[in-house]
Protein backbone atom coordinates (compact mmCIF):
# COMPACT_ATOMS: atom_id res chain seq x y z
CA UNK A 1 0.00 0.00 0.00
CA UNK A 2 1.08 3.61 -1.41
CA UNK A 3 1.47 6.01 1.37
CA UNK A 4 0.06 9.57 0.66
CA UNK A 5 1.95 12.23 0.00
CA UNK A 6 0.73 14.95 2.55
CA UNK A 7 1.13 18.75 2.21
CA UNK A 8 -0.32 20.87 5.96
CA UNK A 9 -0.17 24.61 5.98
CA UNK A 10 -2.08 26.86 8.13
CA UNK A 11 -3.60 30.45 6.87
CA UNK A 12 -4.44 33.37 8.23
CA UNK A 13 -8.74 33.36 9.31
CA UNK A 14 -9.61 35.92 6.56
CA UNK A 15 -10.58 37.02 3.12
CA UNK A 16 -7.19 37.57 1.55
CA UNK A 17 -6.00 34.47 3.70
CA UNK A 18 -8.13 32.39 1.83
CA UNK A 19 -6.65 33.77 -1.37
CA UNK A 20 -3.52 32.31 0.14
CA UNK A 21 -4.60 29.33 0.67
CA UNK A 22 -5.94 29.11 -2.89
CA UNK A 23 -2.27 29.86 -4.45
CA UNK A 24 -1.00 27.02 -2.00
CA UNK A 25 -3.24 24.73 -3.91
CA UNK A 26 -2.56 26.09 -7.14
CA UNK A 27 1.11 25.45 -6.81
CA UNK A 28 0.51 21.73 -5.20
CA UNK A 29 -1.25 21.23 -8.22
CA UNK A 30 0.59 22.25 -10.46
CA UNK A 31 3.75 20.11 -8.77
CA UNK A 32 1.65 17.12 -8.55
CA UNK A 33 0.34 17.45 -11.50
CA UNK A 34 -3.02 17.10 -10.29
CA UNK A 35 -5.92 17.27 -13.46
CA UNK A 36 -7.12 20.88 -13.72
CA UNK A 37 -10.72 19.47 -13.38
CA UNK A 38 -9.99 17.77 -10.35
CA UNK A 39 -8.18 20.79 -9.17
CA UNK A 40 -10.87 23.23 -9.83
CA UNK A 41 -13.86 21.17 -7.90
CA UNK A 42 -11.09 21.32 -4.87
CA UNK A 43 -10.71 25.05 -5.32
CA UNK A 44 -14.49 25.91 -5.31
CA UNK A 45 -14.61 23.16 -2.09
CA UNK A 46 -11.68 24.93 -0.74
CA UNK A 47 -13.10 28.30 -1.23
CA UNK A 48 -16.36 27.93 0.08
CA UNK A 49 -15.36 26.48 3.19
CA UNK A 50 -13.06 28.86 3.67
CA UNK A 51 -15.16 31.63 3.12
CA UNK A 52 -17.93 30.51 5.04
CA UNK A 53 -15.86 29.92 7.88
CA UNK A 54 -14.33 33.35 7.63
CA UNK A 55 -17.76 35.36 6.84
CA UNK A 56 -20.39 33.06 9.31
CA UNK A 57 -17.92 31.14 11.71
CA UNK A 58 -18.05 33.25 15.01
CA UNK A 59 -14.81 34.34 16.51
CA UNK A 60 -11.81 31.75 17.20
CA UNK A 61 -10.78 30.88 20.10
CA UNK A 62 -7.04 30.62 18.94
CA UNK A 63 -5.10 33.50 18.34
CA UNK A 64 -4.20 35.01 16.03
CA UNK A 65 -7.11 33.09 14.23
CA UNK A 66 -6.24 30.21 11.87
CA UNK A 67 -7.39 28.07 9.60
CA UNK A 68 -5.66 24.63 8.58
CA UNK A 69 -5.63 22.82 5.45
CA UNK A 70 -4.18 19.42 4.90
CA UNK A 71 -3.87 17.88 1.44
CA UNK A 72 -3.37 14.24 1.32
CA UNK A 73 -2.74 12.25 -2.13
CA UNK A 74 -3.60 8.89 -2.40
CA UNK A 75 -3.08 6.63 -5.34
CA UNK A 76 -6.81 6.51 -5.92
CA UNK A 77 -8.18 9.57 -4.45
CA UNK A 78 -7.18 12.84 -2.91
CA UNK A 79 -8.15 14.43 0.50
CA UNK A 80 -8.29 18.12 1.94
CA UNK A 81 -9.26 18.64 5.22
CA UNK A 82 -10.37 22.50 6.65
CA UNK A 83 -9.90 22.57 10.39
CA UNK A 84 -10.97 25.32 12.15
CA UNK A 85 -11.73 26.30 15.71
CA UNK A 86 -14.88 28.67 15.56
CA UNK A 87 -18.12 28.04 16.34
CA UNK A 88 -19.94 24.14 15.55
CA UNK A 89 -21.41 24.62 12.01
CA UNK A 90 -21.79 21.13 10.47
CA UNK A 91 -21.72 22.26 6.60
CA UNK A 92 -22.48 18.21 5.51
CA UNK A 93 -26.30 19.06 6.97
CA UNK A 94 -26.57 23.19 5.93
CA UNK A 95 -28.87 23.73 4.11
CA UNK A 96 -28.30 23.89 0.49
CA UNK A 97 -30.51 24.53 -2.99
CA UNK A 98 -30.32 25.52 -5.84
CA UNK A 99 -31.40 28.89 -7.17
CA UNK A 100 -35.65 28.57 -8.37
CA UNK A 101 -37.20 31.49 -7.63
CA UNK A 102 -37.63 34.65 -10.19
CA UNK A 103 -34.56 36.72 -10.18
CA UNK A 104 -36.63 39.42 -8.29
CA UNK A 105 -36.60 37.23 -4.89
CA UNK A 106 -33.51 36.11 -5.15
CA UNK A 107 -31.01 36.88 -1.69
CA UNK A 108 -27.98 35.38 -2.62
CA UNK A 109 -26.91 32.71 0.25
CA UNK A 110 -26.29 28.62 1.01
CA UNK A 111 -24.65 28.94 -2.94
CA UNK A 112 -21.13 27.94 -1.17
CA UNK A 113 -22.75 25.32 0.87
CA UNK A 114 -24.54 23.77 -2.49
CA UNK A 115 -20.98 24.13 -4.63
CA UNK A 116 -18.64 22.45 -1.74
CA UNK A 117 -21.20 19.56 -1.59
CA UNK A 118 -21.78 19.01 -5.32
CA UNK A 119 -18.05 19.22 -6.37
CA UNK A 120 -17.01 16.93 -3.52
CA UNK A 121 -17.74 13.48 -4.24
CA UNK A 122 -17.79 13.06 -0.35
CA UNK A 123 -17.93 15.73 2.56
CA UNK A 124 -17.85 15.25 5.86
CA UNK A 125 -18.23 16.99 9.28
CA UNK A 126 -16.60 16.13 12.44
CA UNK A 127 -16.41 18.35 15.59
CA UNK A 128 -13.15 17.04 17.69
CA UNK A 129 -11.20 18.68 20.07
CA UNK A 130 -12.81 22.14 19.81
CA UNK A 131 -12.39 22.30 16.28
CA UNK A 132 -14.64 22.23 13.22
CA UNK A 133 -13.17 19.24 11.04
CA UNK A 134 -14.51 19.79 7.19
CA UNK A 135 -12.76 16.76 4.82
CA UNK A 136 -13.38 16.75 1.33
CA UNK A 137 -12.54 14.13 -0.93
CA UNK A 138 -11.81 13.84 -4.89
CA UNK A 139 -12.21 10.22 -6.93
CA UNK A 140 -9.97 9.70 -9.72
CA UNK A 141 -11.77 9.59 -13.00
CA UNK A 142 -11.34 7.02 -14.86
CA UNK A 143 -9.28 7.83 -18.11
CA UNK A 144 -6.98 10.51 -19.06
CA UNK A 145 -3.13 11.28 -17.74
CA UNK A 146 -3.84 11.83 -14.01
CA UNK A 147 -6.53 12.06 -12.64
CA UNK A 148 -8.37 12.95 -16.21
CA UNK A 149 -12.48 13.47 -16.24
CA UNK A 150 -13.19 15.43 -19.28
CA UNK A 151 -15.31 18.29 -17.89
CA UNK A 152 -16.07 17.76 -14.34
CA UNK A 153 -19.39 17.08 -13.55
CA UNK A 154 -21.19 17.70 -10.56
CA UNK A 155 -22.30 14.74 -8.37
CA UNK A 156 -26.06 14.48 -7.61
CA UNK A 157 -26.50 16.42 -4.39
CA UNK A 158 -29.10 14.95 -1.70
CA UNK A 159 -30.29 18.44 -0.24
CA UNK A 160 -31.66 17.50 3.68
CA UNK B 1 -9.54 40.24 -12.05
CA UNK B 2 -10.35 42.55 -14.95
CA UNK B 3 -13.55 44.38 -16.01
CA UNK B 4 -13.64 46.29 -19.58
CA UNK B 5 -17.03 47.39 -20.44
CA UNK B 6 -17.91 48.19 -24.27
CA UNK B 7 -20.44 50.14 -25.61
CA UNK B 8 -22.50 48.10 -28.83
CA UNK B 9 -25.12 49.76 -31.11
CA UNK B 10 -28.68 50.19 -30.00
CA UNK B 11 -27.62 51.18 -26.04
CA UNK B 12 -26.29 47.29 -25.81
CA UNK B 13 -23.66 47.18 -23.13
CA UNK B 14 -21.26 44.17 -23.05
CA UNK B 15 -19.17 43.61 -19.89
CA UNK B 16 -16.31 41.49 -20.36
CA UNK B 17 -14.39 39.45 -17.51
CA UNK B 18 -11.31 38.24 -16.93
CA UNK B 19 -10.10 36.23 -14.59
CA UNK B 20 -10.53 34.42 -11.42
CA UNK B 21 -14.16 35.12 -9.48
CA UNK B 22 -13.66 34.50 -6.08
CA UNK B 23 -12.89 36.31 -2.95
CA UNK B 24 -10.36 38.44 -4.25
CA UNK B 25 -11.49 38.58 -7.76
CA UNK B 26 -15.22 39.32 -6.57
CA UNK B 27 -14.04 42.37 -4.57
CA UNK B 28 -12.14 43.70 -7.50
CA UNK B 29 -15.04 43.94 -10.21
CA UNK B 30 -18.10 44.44 -7.83
CA UNK B 31 -18.03 48.12 -7.39
CA UNK B 32 -17.60 48.74 -11.07
CA UNK B 33 -20.00 45.80 -11.66
CA UNK B 34 -22.30 47.95 -9.47
CA UNK B 35 -21.93 51.16 -11.22
CA UNK B 36 -22.67 49.35 -14.87
CA UNK B 37 -25.53 46.97 -13.78
CA UNK B 38 -27.51 50.18 -12.52
CA UNK B 39 -27.06 52.48 -15.17
CA UNK B 40 -27.56 50.47 -18.32
CA UNK B 41 -30.53 48.37 -19.09
CA UNK B 42 -29.09 45.53 -21.97
CA UNK B 43 -26.25 44.28 -20.56
CA UNK B 44 -24.06 41.11 -22.37
CA UNK B 45 -21.67 39.69 -19.51
CA UNK B 46 -18.94 38.28 -21.94
CA UNK B 47 -17.51 35.16 -18.95
CA UNK B 48 -15.36 33.70 -22.03
CA UNK B 49 -11.91 34.63 -20.06
CA UNK B 50 -13.48 33.53 -16.36
CA UNK B 51 -11.42 30.68 -15.29
CA UNK B 52 -13.03 30.24 -11.96
CA UNK B 53 -16.55 31.16 -10.62
CA UNK B 54 -17.38 30.82 -6.73
CA UNK B 55 -20.27 31.24 -5.18
CA UNK B 56 -18.98 34.92 -4.15
CA UNK B 57 -18.82 35.57 -8.05
CA UNK B 58 -22.00 34.49 -8.18
CA UNK B 59 -23.41 37.13 -5.82
CA UNK B 60 -21.77 39.79 -7.78
CA UNK B 61 -23.60 38.49 -11.30
CA UNK B 62 -26.93 38.59 -9.38
CA UNK B 63 -26.85 41.60 -7.46
CA UNK B 64 -25.90 43.46 -11.10
CA UNK B 65 -28.89 41.23 -12.84
CA UNK B 66 -31.60 42.09 -9.91
CA UNK B 67 -30.49 46.33 -10.26
CA UNK B 68 -30.95 45.70 -14.26
CA UNK B 69 -33.80 43.84 -14.25
CA UNK B 70 -35.50 45.86 -11.75
CA UNK B 71 -35.66 49.10 -13.71
CA UNK B 72 -36.92 46.72 -17.06
CA UNK B 73 -33.51 46.23 -18.33
CA UNK B 74 -32.07 42.62 -19.21
CA UNK B 75 -29.22 41.01 -18.90
CA UNK B 76 -27.40 37.77 -20.27
CA UNK B 77 -24.17 35.32 -19.44
CA UNK B 78 -22.15 34.83 -22.92
CA UNK B 79 -19.58 32.26 -23.21
CA UNK B 80 -18.60 30.67 -20.12
CA UNK B 81 -15.75 28.26 -19.93
CA UNK B 82 -17.03 24.45 -19.63
CA UNK B 83 -15.84 24.48 -15.78
CA UNK B 84 -17.51 28.10 -15.13
CA UNK B 85 -20.70 27.12 -16.96
CA UNK B 86 -20.92 24.08 -14.86
CA UNK B 87 -21.29 26.19 -11.80
CA UNK B 88 -23.17 28.51 -13.28
CA UNK B 89 -25.97 25.17 -13.89
CA UNK B 90 -25.40 23.75 -10.69
CA UNK B 91 -26.20 26.58 -8.93
CA UNK B 92 -29.32 27.75 -10.96
CA UNK B 93 -28.25 30.80 -11.89
CA UNK B 94 -28.79 29.74 -15.15
CA UNK B 95 -32.85 29.25 -14.61
CA UNK B 96 -32.89 33.05 -13.95
CA UNK B 97 -29.88 34.87 -16.46
CA UNK B 98 -29.92 33.51 -19.67
CA UNK B 99 -26.88 31.89 -20.64
CA UNK B 100 -25.83 32.02 -24.31
CA UNK B 101 -23.12 30.79 -26.50
CA UNK B 102 -22.47 33.79 -29.18
CA UNK B 103 -22.71 37.39 -29.80
CA UNK B 104 -25.61 37.10 -32.10
CA UNK B 105 -27.55 35.59 -29.53
CA UNK B 106 -26.40 37.50 -26.46
CA UNK B 107 -27.80 40.30 -28.78
CA UNK B 108 -30.98 39.12 -29.59
CA UNK B 109 -31.67 38.15 -26.05
CA UNK B 110 -31.28 41.51 -24.65
CA UNK B 111 -33.27 42.83 -27.56
CA UNK B 112 -32.85 45.19 -30.15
Amino acid sequence: MTSPKIFHRAFERTLPGATSASRWLDGIGAAEDICGNILFAMQICLEELFSNIVRHGGPASSSPPEIFVTLEIHPCFLRMIVEDDGKPFDVSKARAEKISRPLAGITPGGLGVLLAKSYADKLTYERSGGLNIVTAEFARRAGGSYFGAAILEPRATKID
Amino acid sequence: MKLDVVELDNQITKVVLAGRMDIEGAAAVDTKFSVVSGSRKKVIVDLSDVSFMASIGIRTLVMGAKAITNKGGKIVLLNPQPNVGKVLETTGINTVIPIVQDLPSAIAAVGV
